[in-house]
């Protein structure tokens, strides 16, 4: 077990040292060929899966509900495949791919059919779909211990896949929504309650003949089949619990008000019984003593934690957790994105990228207190259990000036330490700005440094070994970090059964102005009073200015603008209908491109529908605009659109590849549905009493009704405005003309805004 | 003729002054003039048997887009009726249709608004449109004996009114726009009173109960061209 420690410790510097050697931590980009997945049109993959439904032909279903159950399901992945949240080629699927190979040789009937994807999700978690795709979310990657465990959970989809759950569900679910077979006769509540049953039958199945036909002949050790229930059970935790220490804020000169730092963290008490009959899934208790009874009963001849590579592994389980802090920022989750990246800094305390992402993490949220929408992005600490909630608390209690002082102090310092990153330049500015326009925060005014001796003590030392009178053997820090999330959470009950709270007592500080203390340290740096009397005057200025000057003007005129992933969809009767969908998304795009020449525009088109399997690149350019415009639109709700979007850090570098400082998106929705059979009755009644409209009447009773929904919306990537946001909701058919007027009118907002300048 | 060349001429004095407009509209990509051949079709209740029961009308119009749901226009249309030469029993005469009837026609000068709906652009989509007009009609000559003299005479006389349709526009290959709607109406000075009828100057009742039906309720229908 020592060695086994000393191994990984070894190994965590070797990792650490390798990706210290790299430039920086880039997100995670797709790599190779695009698989057919992701280029084949929904449609044809539609009437494939409706010519080749054999499987079905047990099935209870008419031939239409198996048809809508493959219109359905193919249109929703196909959603999901060309969102660009779905992770292929790199080095982490092929890890993947090498472990699914390793599982699915015990599967050798349905060996061809299957294919592994990463999903951009936080969320611990791994799905199948009846197609043969499985998805590893990257929040599952990121808190998995070993491979064990990833091929425990590989073998539970892969059931699912082999005996049709997803078909055998929604053949259930249509059965309860149409009171079919056993339904009939029930009620909503007991219908629901069937259906989660049906589930957890499912998921009972999937653990253990998961476990029998495939994990137990891998060689790996049951004991993971038993642990990854942890995983599971722990999942709303961050991947590791380590504690924070609100000294991170603190220096010389500043402490936090007491108000603002959480005594004692709420124990992690996360129950395994918890009531699981609104569920998908049975309770961990259920599934632990499902499984407990196999793994007792079979010999277990190999324990390997790893088979296929125990450093691939690592490598991988890294990325996730590094791409963590990314999809959190993108996510607007800024809490969880600067504990995620604080805990990554213990292992990798050279990372720019973990750096960079705390300080912007920090700005996120000061931004958002500064205009009283913090709840939008940070978690409530009530709700929190563990170490993390020390954090959570800390943003809650900090007042806003306090908080807005440390975006800029951690920004500084990060600039001071990466002067080439002009993006986080930016956001140093932008948070200082706020801090003087908002707060009235004048260079005199910070508190002058004063200079104490540092103190020296080593943090390692506050838990020194011993041996108490229950035989519980205290840590070191150093031994205690080393342990496991899982192992520390249970390490943490003992301690609070054997000492009770013992947390050392806080100093109390209190000081309303304490804020202004924040940047004492750095106020006697020459280069920070000349920066912050720049931002000073610059406010001064900006204050003279009259409303008339601050309307915003595109810089300048608009001749050229990339149009991000078109969405085209039609909903008949509350039923997406896939066939000619893709058709007609290509023209409504074609008659875009035609107004915007008739305009003097050049329309250039990023849309999945428009590339082919050896342009990954612009695959991958369609995954960041799709991730960037959702970041976007997230900030524009909350009303924060003057906020810096996460994502625009690695945006200069698509400005320069396509030469385009306008990014738009456009969708546009038909919803269709019959008349109600009042509204025929009186349309007809209404034809009766005056014949010469009766055909009228006739046409209005028999035809649907139509509703058109149309969006387009331009952003200047440049200053981060929404140029353009013209929405439409009208009655009628998305005839063409309709179509053509629309997006006219959508640019014609910009020649007028062009003739403005 | 000549009335009809001078509501032409009207109407296009008005789109050329219009044109200089500055309109913060988009138009129909970019067109924001429509020039079209209109016509109307009526039911009439009362005195359907001397036209088949309908009123025919026909016309031109034009419509200019000023805003983006905010169009003006003015048109023209006119339409003709028929009704015995002898009048001195109008229920007796009617009781021969077709048997020496004479024409009276009915001019009408329209200027029309249309207020697009709210997700429709002009000139396309759902709109009404709110049309104030002047009417003037002309018989025939024909011979009256409730007159002063027994002679053969024509008669004239004008009505005013406004009227409402609710209705469609289409656009077909960018440039042939088709129009339909409801049209309801209301013109002054000329209610159908079967008193008007029987009363001594029997011809202008009918002729004012006629514009009035004819304006009562109608399907408008317009086909035309977009600059």
């Amino acid at each position: 077990m020592m060695l086994k420690n000393n191994f990984i410790f070894l190994l965590t510097i070797l990792l650490s040292m390798s990706l210290m050697a790299q430039k920086d931590y880039i997100p995670v980009q797709c790599e190779g060929e695009i698989p057919s997945d992701f280029i084949l049109r929904t449609q044809y993959k539609i009437e494939l899966a409706n010519q080749n439904s054999t499987a079905y032909k047990s099935s209870k279903l008419s031939k239409t509900a198996n048809e809508e159950f493959n219109n359905t399901t193919n249109f929703y992945i196909d959603y999901l495949l060309k969102s660009g949240k779905i992770i292929f080629g790199t080095p982490m699927n092929d890890y993947l791919n090498q472990v699914g190979a390793l599982v699915l040789e015990q599967f050798p009937e349905i060996k061809n059919e299957i294919r592994f994807y990463i999903l951009k999700s936080p969320e611990v978690n791994a799905s199948t779909t009846n197609q043969g795709i499985i998805f590893i979310n990257l929040g599952l990657l990121a808190q998995l211990e070993n491979e064990a465990q990833l091929a425990f959970i590989i073998a539970h989809e892969l059931i699912h896949y082999k005996y049709h759950h997803v078909y055998e569900a929604y053949s259930e679910e249509y059965q309860a929504k149409y009171n079919m077979g056993k339904y009939q006769a029930k009620n909503y509540e007991n219908k629901f309650s069937d259906l989660m049953q049906y589930s957890h039958k499912h998921e009972f199945m999937a653990d253990s003949l998961g476990f029998l036909e495939a994990y137990s002949k891998l060689g790996y050790n049951f004991d993971e089949a038993m642990s990854v229930f942890d995983v599971l059970l722990y999942s709303n935790l961050p991947f590791d619990e380590i504690e924070f220490d609100t000294a991170y804020f603190d220096d010389e000169n500043f402490k936090l008000n007491s108000k603002a730092v959480l005594k004692t963290p709420e124990l992690i008490s996360n129950p395994e019984d918890y009531k699981d009959n609104e569920s998908t899934h049975p309770n961990i208790k259920k599934r632990r003593s499902a499984i407990i009874q196999l793994v007792t009963d079979h010999e277990n001849v190999n324990k390997e934690v790893y088979v296929v590579s125990r450093r691939d592994f690592m490598e991988s389980r890294k990325t996730a957790r590094f791409e963590m802090s990314n999809l959190y920022l993108s996510y607007l989750q800024y809490g969880k994105a600067f504990y995620n990246s604080y805990l990554l800094l213990h292992t990798y305390p050279e990372s720019q990228f973990l750096y960079k992402t705390m300080a912007f993490a920090l700005y996120g949220i000061s931004a958002h207190q500064n205009h009283g929408e913090i709840a939008a992005v940070l978690q409530s600490y009530k709700k929190m259990q563990g170490k993390s909630q020390r954090v959570f608390y800390s943003f809650r209690k900090m007042d806003k000036k306090t908080l807005n002082a440390l975006a800029v102090k951690a920004l500084w310092k990060y600039n001071l330490k990466f002067p080439e990153d002009q993006f986080m330049k930016q956001i140093l500015e932008k948070s200082t700005y706020d801090l003087v326009s908002k707060y009235g925060l004048k260079y005199e005014n910070i508190a002058k440094p004063i200079l104490i001796s540092a103190n020296t003590e080593n943090a390692d030392s506050l838990l020194a070994i011993e041996l108490n009178e229950n035989g519980f053997r205290l840590l070191s820090e150093e031994e205690y970090n080393k342990l496991s999330k899982y192992d520390k959470i249970r390490y943490d009950k003992k301690y609070l059964e054997v000492f009770g709270d013992k947390s050392a007592p806080v100093e109390v500080i209190s000081d309303k102005k304490n804020y202004l203390k924040v940047l004492a340290s750095v106020r006697n740096d020459k280069a920070f009073k000349q920066f912050f009397n720049g931002i000073e005057s610059e406010v001064k200025r900006d204050e003279q200015k009259t409303e008339r000057d601050k309307v915003y003007v595109t810089k300048e005129q608009v001749t050229h603008f990339i149009l991000v992933n078109p969405q085209y969809y039609k909903v008949e009767n509350d039923q997406i209908i896939v066939s000619g969908s893709e058709e007609k998304e290509a023209y409504i795009v074609k008659d875009l491109k035609s107004s915007a020449r008739q305009l003097g525009i050049n329309m250039e088109l990023i849309d999945i529908l428009q590339i082919k399997s050896d342009e990954v690149d612009r695959f991958n350019d369609l995954a960041f605009f799709n991730s960037w415009v959702s970041e976007y639109y997230s900030l524009t709700d909350n009303d924060l659109h003057y906020q810096i979007p996460w994502q625009n850090a690695y945006m200069d570098a698509i400005k320069e590849k396509y030469d385009v400082n306008h990014i738009a998106t456009m969708g546009i929705a038909v919803v269709s549905m019959d008349a109600s059979i009042g509204k025929k009755f009186f349309a007809v009644l209404g034809g009766v009493i005056i014949p010469p409209l009766l055909p009228l009447a006739i046409v209005h009773a028999v035809n649907k009704k139509h509703r058109v929904l149309y969006y387009f919306s331009m952003v200047d990537i440049e200053t981060n405005q929404i140029l353009i946001s013209s929405e439409d909701n009208l009655q009628g058919n998305l005839r063409e003309d309709v179509i053509s007027s629309l997006n006219y009118n959508a640019l014609y907002q910009l020649k007028m805004k062009n003739k403005k300048r | 003729m000549s009335i009809f060349i001078r509501s032409f001429s009207f109407v296009l004095c008005f789109l050329l002054l219009s044109h200089f407009v500055d309109a913060q509209a988009p138009g129909y990509k970019g067109k924001k003039v429509i020039l079209s051949a209109n016509s109307n079709i009526s039911y009439d209740p009362f005195f359907g048997r001397y036209k088949n029961g309908f009123f025919f009308k026909f016309g031109v119009q034009s419509e200019f887009v000023l805003a983006k749901n905010f169009s003006l226009g003015l048109s023209y249309i006119q339409y003709s009726t028929k009704f015995p030469d002898y009048i001195d029993n109008y229920y007796s005469s009617s009781m021969f249709p077709g048997l020496n009837t004479k024409t009276l026609t009915s001019y009408s000068y329209n200027l029309d608004i249309y207020q697009y709906t709210k997700g429709s652009t002009a000139p396309l989509g759902t709109f009404i449109r709110y049309q104030v007009f002047y009417m003037t009609s002309v018989s025939e000559d024909f011979y009256e004996d409730m007159g002063p003299e027994y002679s053969f005479s024509p008669i004239d006389f004008s009505n005013a009114g406004v009227s409402i349709t609710v209705g469609r526009k289409r656009i077909f290959a960018d440039i042939i726009s088709l129009s339909y709607g409801l049209k309801f109406g209301y013109t002054f000075l000329g209610m159908p009173f079967m008193d008007d009828v029987l009363d001594e100057s029997p011809l202008q009742g009918y002729g004012r109960s006629n514009n009035f039906l004819s304006m009562m309720i109608g399907l408008d229908v317009s086909v035309g061209i977009v600059l």
